[in-house]
């Protein structure tokens, strides 16, 4: 039982660079807590109180999770979570 | 290490950032080694003066059409409409792609926009140049 997980270039320094990691998380609350446990630094990087941050888009296979169940989305063998983290900026 | 942009594509991001004006346009800069060879203007979600979010559909399509084409994020453009072209605190805070160069289009001068490429890692600014060939 495993989902691979892209893990975009600014959050490979806490993965040990490497750029996509397995997971037997069930759902996405708990692949953040599970990618928190091998890679100490992730939770605080990906969610706030519980919640996937606004600028942090994460997808299942094609599907951008907010359209799905968010933070419940469920997670089956063979899936790939991919972490996107926005791209966004301006004059502020 | 330097942005490298044929004349033609560079007026057409100028283009488009004048077309959303004076909302912020914004897109993404793909090709290898620092060399663009392909612009993707995307759509600001947030239709707005001073700030940006690509559409993250259109992002994510974009950068899996990339990765499968073997083609890299070389640089992440933006226009700022009413300031120069320099990163802004919030460029810097929601840089999350320190391999890209972010170029920035000023529009202050709508006629004769300036661009500027810089590179920002870990809330640090570094400028690129860039250059242009016809």
């Amino acid at each position: 039982m495993a989902v691979k997980v892209r893990i975009p270039t600014p959050l490979q320094k806490f993965t040990n660079g490497k750029a996509e990691v397995e997971s037997g998380a069930k759902n996405i609350q708990e692949l953040v807590d599970a990618l928190e446990k091998d890679y100490p630094g992730m939770k605080e990087r990906l969610s706030d109180g519980g919640k996937i941050r606004r600028f942090i888009n994460i997808y299942v296979n094609e599907e951008d999770i907010r359209f799905m169940n968010k933070e419940e989305t469920a997670l089956k063998d063979g899936d790939t979570v991919s972490i996107v983290p926005a791209i966004a900026g301006g004059r502020g | 290490m330097s942005l490298i942009f044929k004349k033609s594509d560079l007026q057409a991001v100028f283009e488009h950032c004048d077309r959303e004006y004076p909302n912020e346009a914004c897109g993404i800069l793909s090709g290898k080694e620092g060399r663009v060879e392909k612009i993707y203007r995307m759509t600001n979600a947030e239709r707005s003066p001073s700030f940006y979010v690509m559409d993250p559909q259109e992002q994510f399509r974009v950068m899996k059409e990339m990765r499968e084409a073997g083609q890299e994020l070389v640089g992440i453009y933006h226009s700022h409409t009413g300031s120069r072209a320099y990163p802004s605190a919030t460029d810097v805070d929601l840089a999350y792609y320190p391999e890209a160069v972010y170029l920035i289009v000023s529009l202050l001068d709508r006629k004769n926009p300036a661009a500027r490429g810089f590179r920002i890692r870990e809330q640090k600014i570094s400028e690129i140049a860039v250059n242009v060939y016809s």
